[in-house]
This record gives structure tokens, sequence and C-alpha cells, in this order.
């Protein structure tokens, strides 16, 4: 059974991330920015713009309404695909946790769900979806549906056994034990999962988009790149970038909410 | 197995164990997979899923006129070219990023940056500069292996007991023999994880070099066959790839085992 991803470990985070304004690091933004606009200046290629032309082209882009427009399609379908992906990861994993046969059952093809690059099942899912919204939401689904089945599962399964056999002796149902004392004890690997998944089903819809549709932000990366407009590229770029640094501490707001007696982020 | 009720009790409920074995399980899974797939496939009009039966005629063929192996080879040798440079420029980086905390501070964004951003959106990039070419896969690929095994090795060198350091220091041990007996075997475990992940990491960047530069490899057997609308090759072409990746990664699992059996696999 594929080994569970708990944010720390995977992501190679140090224990303390706060991101704290120290000099180095405003140094390194700052250095970062100039040899980029350098780059840009020097003409590199055509295709690497500087820091300035990216900011103007990112400001006329939104006061077109273009990247508003792409952005609602491209969300439309993350959101759908993540979701579906939670309720059934969730479920799967808590299913899994309880009842071994059902363990039995997924675990090959989860670990296998797991191990495999996912991009490579676009094409089967254009066979089976066609080329519309519905395959937008699939890709996002299957990118993101993995971790949270895995992390689910070890979630409930890592839970301290002593508190179940406690529960037990004090003359609680299965329900009870599952509501009072499994979920919430796995709740902060699960939310972890969460985090995990929505990364993936970004990844997922922005690279599903550039292979299939003509919608949506990873259209306008080809779009862009197609036409050698650097600007507008990088631009889609920071965008996503910054999409993405959202979903994320939105996420992790979520989880300081849940279960803020877990004081791991 | 007794139950509580046989042995007198009243008022409890028998608990029944049964052990199911989870070998019949997982064939019985897959047995029904295979089925549901067959059904499938010869419900849907033909223009879309595959049977089972043909894909499995389909992947013969393919195997048979060397298409498979030609594709296979093309296919690994950007991978292992790219996941190369990345292990090495990978290790090294994390573990100078590990060390020096300075270095850590500074470049953290930009690791965090790349984790976040869809790999795939930089490689229009690296193909209009690179052109179509095995150089383009090869930089595609170490650019979705490289962040995870650097931020990997840098977490196993920073996760070194400073007790050991310290120890070894006070015994008047220089920097050499501080690096090669003490730093690297501690920072092994992460390393190996970073590796780990960096490999899956390689095939997912070689499988998305290959659906924008098609062609050669595996992706180029996919789109070639897509554009047929011959579903079954690109059935048979799709599970060989992610049958090789995980047969890989598996792999490097048990090796990963081998590695670090001296120390336990806590998050530690």
């Amino acid at each position: 059974m594929a080994e569970p991803i708990a944010q720390p470990v995977a992501r190679g985070h140090s224990p303390r991330r706060r991101l704290t304004i120290s000099w180095v690091r405003v140094a390194s933004i700052l250095t970062g920015l100039l040899i980029w606009e350098l780059l840009g200046r020097a003409q590199v290629s055509l295709i690497i713009p500087s820091a300035s032309e990216t900011v103007l082209a990112l400001a006329q882009m939104i006061e077109k309404g273009d990247l508003a427009r792409n952005l609602a399609a491209s969300l439309g379908s993350f959101f759908i695909g993540f979701v579906l992906a939670v309720l059934v990861g969730v479920l799967l994993g808590a299913l899994m946790a309880i009842y071994p046969v059902v363990e039995y059952f997924c675990d090959i093809w989860i670990s296998a769900g797991m191990s495999a690059p996912t991009l490579a099942f676009l094409p089967i899912l254009v066979i089976l979806f066609g080329i519309n919204e519905n395959v937008r939401i699939a890709v996002a689904f299957t990118f993101s549906v993995w971790v949270m089945v895995v992390n689910t599962f070890t979630a409930l399964r890592g839970v301290d056994h002593r508190l179940v056999e406690m529960a037990h002796a004090f003359g609680a149902t299965p329900r009870q034990i599952f509501w009072r004392i499994l979920l919430p004890g796995g709740l902060a690997l699960i939310i972890s999962g969460l985090r995990l998944g929505a990364g993936r089903a970004v990844k997922g819809m922005v690279n599903g988009e550039m292979l299939i549709t003509i919608v949506g932000l990873g259209a306008m990366i080809q779009t862009y790149a197609a036409t050698y407009n650097g600007p507008n590229l990088f631009a889609v770029l920071t965008t996503i970038c910054t999409l993405a640094i959202l979903i994320d501490q939105g996420l992790r707001a979520l989880h300081r909410a849940a279960a803020p007696w877990n004081q791991r982020r | 197995m007794q139950t509580a009720a046989a042995q007198g009790l009243p008022h409890t409920r028998p608990r029944r164990r049964r052990r199911v074995s989870p070998a019949l399980v997982r064939t019985i899974s897959v047995i029904a997979f295979l089925t549901v797939w067959q059904i499938a496939g010869s419900y849907s009009d033909g223009l879309s899923i595959p049977t089972l039966s043909n894909t499995v005629r389909a992947w013969w063929k393919l195997a048979l006129n060397g298409e498979l192996l030609q594709a296979l080879a093309a296919s690994l040798q950007a991978t292992l070219l790219g996941f190369g440079f990345a292990g090495l420029f990978g290790m090294t980086a994390g573990l100078l990023t590990g060390w020096y905390q300075w270095l850590e501070e500074s470049l953290d964004i930009y690791w965090s940056l790349l984790l976040v951003l869809p790999m795939m959106a930089l490689a229009p990039i690296i193909i209009v500069v690179f052109g179509f070419s095995l150089a383009a896969r090869v930089i595609i690929v170490f650019l979705f292996a490289v962040v995870v095994i650097v931020v990997n090795t840098a977490t196993g060198v920073r996760q070194v007991d400073h007790a050991l350091v310290d120890m070894a220091r006070s015994f008047g041990a220089n920097g050499r023999q501080l690096f090669f007996r003490i730093l690297l075997p501690a920072a092994m475990p992460g390393a190996v994880a970073g590796l780990r992940l960096g490999l899956g990491r390689s095939f997912a960047g070689m499988v998305a070099a290959e659906m924008l530069v098609s062609s050669v490899g595996m992706g180029n057997l996919v789109t070639h066959y897509a554009s047929r609308f011959e579903p079954e090759y690109v059935f048979a072409a799709v599970i060989t790839t992610v049958a090789v990746a995980i047969g890989v990664m598996h792999s490097m699992r048990l090796l990963e085992r081998r590695f670090v059996a001296w120390k336990t696999a806590d998050r530690g």
C-alpha cells in the first residue's frame, strides 16, 4: 500500500515554515527580480520578457477581461473536479480504513494511481469523455483523488489504538467511535491530503488544458507560446502561480481552523 | 473462534472474525476490473472504448513490429538523462542548501514557487529556446524532478543530529571527515526519498515533454494512433508507459528500503 504523503516529509518542508521577513529573503527576491529584468532586456530569447514587460502585460490582460474569462473557465473545472475527488477520496479512504476487504480490493489500484505519471492517462480520458468541459473535470479529479484516498486511509488507520480501545471499554458504538475518535484524530492528515490534492488538481487542470481545449489558462499558454508572445505568456504563468499559492494558503487557513490542536503548520 | 455467546455469557454480541485472504480479494479485484473493461468495450460503439481483447491484440502487434521497443527506448533515454542530471545537481544543491542557513533562506521561496508551478507550463518556453530536440526533453524532465530532490536532500541534511556534529568536532574531525562520516550518512534517507519522488516526477516530465514534443517516444505513439482514431493502440501504449513507470518506481522503493534499512523511516 502506498505510503501516505504528509505535507512535511514529501515536500521537504522544515518544521518552522512561517515566511519571516528577513534581510536575506528580501535581498533574494530583489536579486531574482533584477536578474529577470536583465535577462529580458538582454533579449536572450524572444520568449523571455523582462519583469516590467510582464507586469504591463498582466495589467493589460486584467483590463481587457481576457484573464477573468479564462480564469473562470479553468477554476470552474478545477473546483468541480477537486470537490468530487475529495468526496470520493475521503469516502473510499474511510471505507478502506474500516473494512479490510475494501482495502485489499482497492489497494493495488490506489498504489498504481499514486506511482503512475497521471498525465499519461490524459489520452485515455479524452477517449472516454471527448473534448469538452467533462474531460477537464475528469482531469482535475484524476490528478487529485489518489492523494485523498491514501491520506484519508492512513489518517484513520493511524489514530492511536488505545483511544479506540478506551472508547470500546466505555461502550461506544462503532458509529460513535468513527465520528468522535477516528475522524478528529485523522483530520489533520486528511486536510494535509486536501492541500496536496488541490495542488495536484491545479497542475492537472493546467496541464490538461494545454493539451486539450481551446479555453482556459492552459490554452492561453499554448497560444502565447505559439505566437512568441513572451510578456503575455509570463503574465499567465504569474497568474497560475498566484492562484496556486492562494489556494494553498486558503487550505492552510482551513487546516488551522479545523484542527487547531494539531499545530504542525 | 469461540464467541462470547458460546461461552455462555448472555447479552453479548458474538464477534465473528472472518480472516479474508488479501491475495484472493486482490485477484478478484483485478478480474472484476478486466471483466468490466471487456464488457464496457463491447457495448461502446467501436469508436470510443476498445475492448480488453482488442487492446491486448494491439499491444502484441506493437511489441512484435518493434515500434514499442523503439518508442520505449527513446522515452527512457530522455527520462534517465534528465533524472541523472536532476539527481546530481539536486543532491549537490540540496546538501549545500541544507548546510548553509543563509542559502536556504534565500532560495526557499524559489523552490516553493517551482513546486507550485505546473512545470508543463514552462515546457513551451523550453521548446521555443531549444527546439524539438532531445535536449529540450531532457531539460523538461530535469525541471520536473530537480526541485523535489533539492528540497528533500536539504531536509535530510537539516535533520542531522547536531549533537553528533558537535561530538565529531570535539574529537577533532576536520571538515572533510565531518562531511563524509556524519553528514552524508545522516542525510541519506532524505536524499534517497527525494530521489524516489524525483524519479516519479521524471516520468511525469517525460510524458509531458513527449506530448508536446511528440516526434519520438511513447508520446509519439500515443498521439500518432490517437490521430488515426485507433484507440486500442492508444490504450496499449498508455498502459505500457504507466506499467513501466510503476515498475521502476516499485523497484526504486525496494532499493530505498535496502539502502536505508539501518535507519528507521520515521519523520525524523
